[in-house]
């Protein structure tokens, strides 16, 4: 259960970004509503990239400490 | 805790962040000691227990993250299954490089046929991106396939490689084009930003670069490959009285073997009968043919150059001399330096920052570059045509997949392994063997090069080097009268003069009586003439007055030689002076290695004065005497202690403890029974030149490295700024994604092409010239 929670972290931090991203983008970017949309997407994916082995490797060194 | 080591093969690997994740991932299991993972050759070392884990557990966590794992095969299997493997790769790019090349020129010709010349021979059609789209759809799904595989199942189990980077740029380039091909209003960036030219090349580049990678790889193994090929397919042999050819393999020790000349011996022994000269260049790098009589021992894989011997197997299988080279190169070549681990940390930790640097770049270009910066004039570097209205995503979008691709740390990674393999090879061509790649590293640090004295840099025993004479008697009879006197003894000194006296022809006979003296010397009596030999006191017990060669006597004795009167008949007739003598070569040999800015040392048990004698002899720095064995280490310590970095060089046998101490012990002469040495290097032959050949082998290589290293990082350094728009706001220029495919290929081509340079090595004193002029 703890992993599977711990596997979730990964999206939900690259969500925050590319949410981030949005209202950034829609407040001082000026691009077209979609091109916006495809930015977020683009930084979450990277943001996911970025964060599922970081997260990933935390978590495993958390789980292989616990006793 | 009981450790065993084991071996596997390990496939599938493309990259330094795939061997720290394999080494990790076996690291983690439970029972699990050192584990050395290397991309070339593709091994993985492991030191286990096996009460708590198996090879089966650890080639499952293997398989976890995508790669696989076998049990390594020895010798010509492994070699052949390699070699199977490469030739499959290089198949399988050249089938994709021909689907990609053709299409991505087509491609090109459609993307940029509003250019020059080619509006005219481009048919309007190919342009239409309707058109693009269908020929990119099997470049980047079919060649490029590969890469969306292979980065999927690595990021399954976490695992971020170089197929990430490709799948994510190419990926990227793909959909954004086939976006504003079917929904050219959606705003991003329409016509001006469809990517297909880049999906295309960038596919076509790395298949190059794989392809290039296939046929390249595995030639820096050429030299396990050489000496494998020595070993010969047949042997004939004599079992129960008749003569017949059996399988090499097949031979047991203890049979005899038969040899032609043109021949290889198939195993190693020792000569019974005949006589002949043996090539032994390939596994000594000796290069005079050796002579063997009975009694001489042979190794295998060695050619018969004349005459024909018979000989009896005493190690055969993996217990020869070429079996054990081989294993000990391949030993050498799957571990790994030092300065090899830094690379690979900062490579397996590179592409994580690369997207996260692609990341903050797309952000920082859409947010802010964009609207500061942008100019629809500005063009891509080395590339026909303008951005244009390519949109502020397009825009973005382009610079993010640029660093992307520029940044692949593939040449980083491979910048020292290649160089250790080729250099570990070349050191093995030359008789020189390296015991693993941190030893290539540390000889090439050494700044003390300690010498032990006796068998190393002289024969360690004694020969006659001066016959003086007193008035009226002839140099001749001295040394006849001594070599009679001694030739019952067993004293080295005696066995010297009599050795000395038989190389001048003169007949030595046995005297009538012989009576050794404990110390002083020895009396004979020989054709009704009194025979005595010895110290001054000896003369000094029997009444004779030496008192006259007093000078003479010191002379000697301060030059560390043995100096021994001879008295016939109570009157002195002579002084029959022996010295250790040096090996060849010692004296070039310290003074190159001088001229290389090394100091010497020479540790012996001997007194003062012998040291200092043979010191001076051989040009050596100090000599350090009377120093008992097993205070050897002690010595190397207190120089370690000086803050020195010390090689010992020494017998490997006996000098044990201070090569085992030294930062690098160079056991020397020690034939080729190299499982039972010591040393962090062995020299096979009894060539002291060979320290200058170990320490030329080594700063060839890492030369290579740190040139290889150098360049690696200076690409990514200049390669990843510009990639990441850094010139735009100066120069309006941008790197496209397909130039950075041909960088990022060229980066590792030449660090490939670089450590191939090796292959010219020669040591020094191959060429008098530059021999001269301090290796």
């Amino acid at each position: 259960m703890k992993r599977s929670l711990a596997g979730l972290r990964a999206p939900v931090v690259s969500l925050a970004a590319a949410a981030a991203f949005f209202v950034l983008a829609r407040l001082f970017a000026e691009a077209p509503p979609l091109a916006v949309v495809g930015g977020s997407v683009w930084v979450f994916f990277l943001a996911t990239i970025v964060t599922l082995p970081l997260l990933a490797r935390r978590s495993g060194d958390r789980t292989d400490g616990e006793p | 805790m009981a450790v065993e080591h084991q071996t596997f093969r390990i496939s599938g690997m493309h990259c330094a962040s795939c061997t720290s994740r394999v080494e990790e991932a076996i690291g983690l299991l439970d029972g699990i000691g050192q584990v050395t993972v290397s991309l070339e050759p593709g091994l993985a070392r492991v030191a286990f227990d096996p009460a708590r884990v198996g090879p089966a557990r650890i080639k499952e966590a293997v398989a976890d993250l995508g790669y696989t794992a076998e049990d390594k095969l020895e010798g010509q299997a492994a070699l052949d299954r390699e070699q199977a493997l490469r030739q499959a790769e290089t198949a399988r790019q050249r089938r994709w490089m021909l689907v990609a090349w053709p299409l991505s020129m087509l491609i090109m010709a459609g993307t940029f046929r509003d250019f020059a010349v080619l509006r005219d021979v481009v048919p309007e059609a190919l342009g239409r991106p309707l058109v693009l789209l269908l020929l990119t759809t099997p470049v980047v799904l079919g060649a490029g396939w590969q890469f969306f595989v292979q980065s999927a199942r690595g990021l399954r189990r976490g695992v971020t490689d170089m197929n990430l980077l490709y799948a994510t740029g190419i990926g990227a380039a793909y959909l954004i084009g086939v976006l504003n091909t079917l929904f050219p209003d959606a705003g991003f960036g329409g016509e001006r930003a469809i990517f297909f030219e880049s999906a295309a090349l960038l596919t076509a580049f790395i298949i190059l670069g794989k392809y290039l990678e296939a046929l390249t790889r595995g030639r820096t193994s050429e030299a396990i490959r050489k000496l494998l090929s020595l070993k010969p397919a047949l042997a004939r042999i004599v079992r129960d009285g008749e003569e017949r050819e059996v399988p090499a393999d097949e031979v047991r020790a203890g049979d005899v073997v038969l040899v032609r000349p043109g021949e290889r011996i198939p195993v190693d022994g020792e000569v019974l009968d005949g006589y002949s000269a043996v090539d032994e260049s390939m596994l000594t790098g000796e290069s005079f043919p050796v002579e063997k009589q009975a009694g001489a021992t042979v190794m295998g894989g060695t050619l018969v150059k004349t005459g024909a011997f018979r000989f009896r197997a005493t190690r055969v299988g993996s217990e020869t001399a070429l079996a054990q080279i081989i294993r000990f190169v391949e030993d050498a070549q799957a571990s790994k330096a030092p300065i090899q681990r830094l690379a690979d940390w900062v490579a397996g930790h590179f592409i994580l920052g690369v997207h996260a640097l692609a990341l903050a770049v797309f952000v920082f270009w859409f947010l802010v570059g964009y609207r500061v910066f942008f100019d629809p004039a500005s063009s891509f570097i080395l590339s026909p045509g303008t951005l244009g209205a390519i949109g502020v995503f397009g825009f973005a979008l382009l610079l993010s997949i640029t660093v992307l691709v520029i940044s692949c740390p593939c040449a980083v990674g491979m910048a020292t392994p290649s160089a250790m393999m080729a250099g570990t090879g070349k050191g093995a061509q030359h008789g020189v063997l390296f015991k693993g790649a941190d030893a290539i590293e540390a000889t090439t640090k050494l700044d003390t090069i300690v010498f032990d004295k006796t068998g190393t840099l002289t024969r360690g025993e004694p020969s006659v080097t001066e016959v003086l004479t007193v008035a009226g008697i002839r140099r001749e009879q001295v040394l006849g009268w001594a070599a009679v006197a001694e030739v019952a003894s067993e004293h080295p000194l005696g066995e010297a003069i009599v050795r000395a006296a038989r190389a001048e022809g003169l007949a030595v006979e046995r005297p009538d009586s012989f009576e050794a003296i404990p110390g002083h010397g020895v009396e004979a009596a020989w054709q009704g003439r009194k025979l005595l030999l010895g110290t001054r006191r000896l003369m000094a017990l029997r009444g004779i007055d030496a008192s006259g060669e007093e000078p003479r006597l010191r002379a000697l004795e301060s030059e560390g030689k043995t100096a021994m009167l001879l008295a016939v008949d109570d009157r002195l007739a002579g002084i029959v002076a022996c010295a250790d003598t040096l090996k060849p070569f010692a004296r070039e040999t310290v003074a190159a290695l001088h001229r290389m800015g090394l100091s010497t040392l020479m540790l012996t048990g001997d007194n003062r004065r012998t040291a200092d004698a043979i010191a001076r002899a051989v040009g050596i720095d100090h000599a350090l005497a009377e120093v008992l064995p097993e205070a050897k280490a002690a010595e190397v310590a207190r120089l370690q202690g000086e803050g020195r970095r010390v090689a010992m060089v020494g017998d490997g046998i006996n000098d044990a403890p201070a090569l085992a101490q030294a930062e690098v012990g160079i056991a020397i002469g020690s034939g080729t029974d190299v499982a039972k040495e010591t040393g962090h290097v062995i020299l096979l032959k009894d060539d002291l030149r060979d320290v200058v050949v170990a320490l030329e082998v080594a700063r060839a290589t890492m030369r290579k490295v740190k040139q290889n290293l150098f360049w690696a990082f200076a690409y990514n350094t200049l390669a990843i700024p510009a990639g990441a728009g850094l010139l735009y706001p100066f120069w309006r220029l941008v790197v496209s994604p397909e130039l950075a495919a041909l960088l990022m290929a060229v980066s590792s081509l030449s660090v490939t092409l670089n450590t191939l340079l090796l292959k010219g090595f020669r040591p020094a004193f191959s060429d008098p010239a530059r021999w001269e002029a301090g290796a």
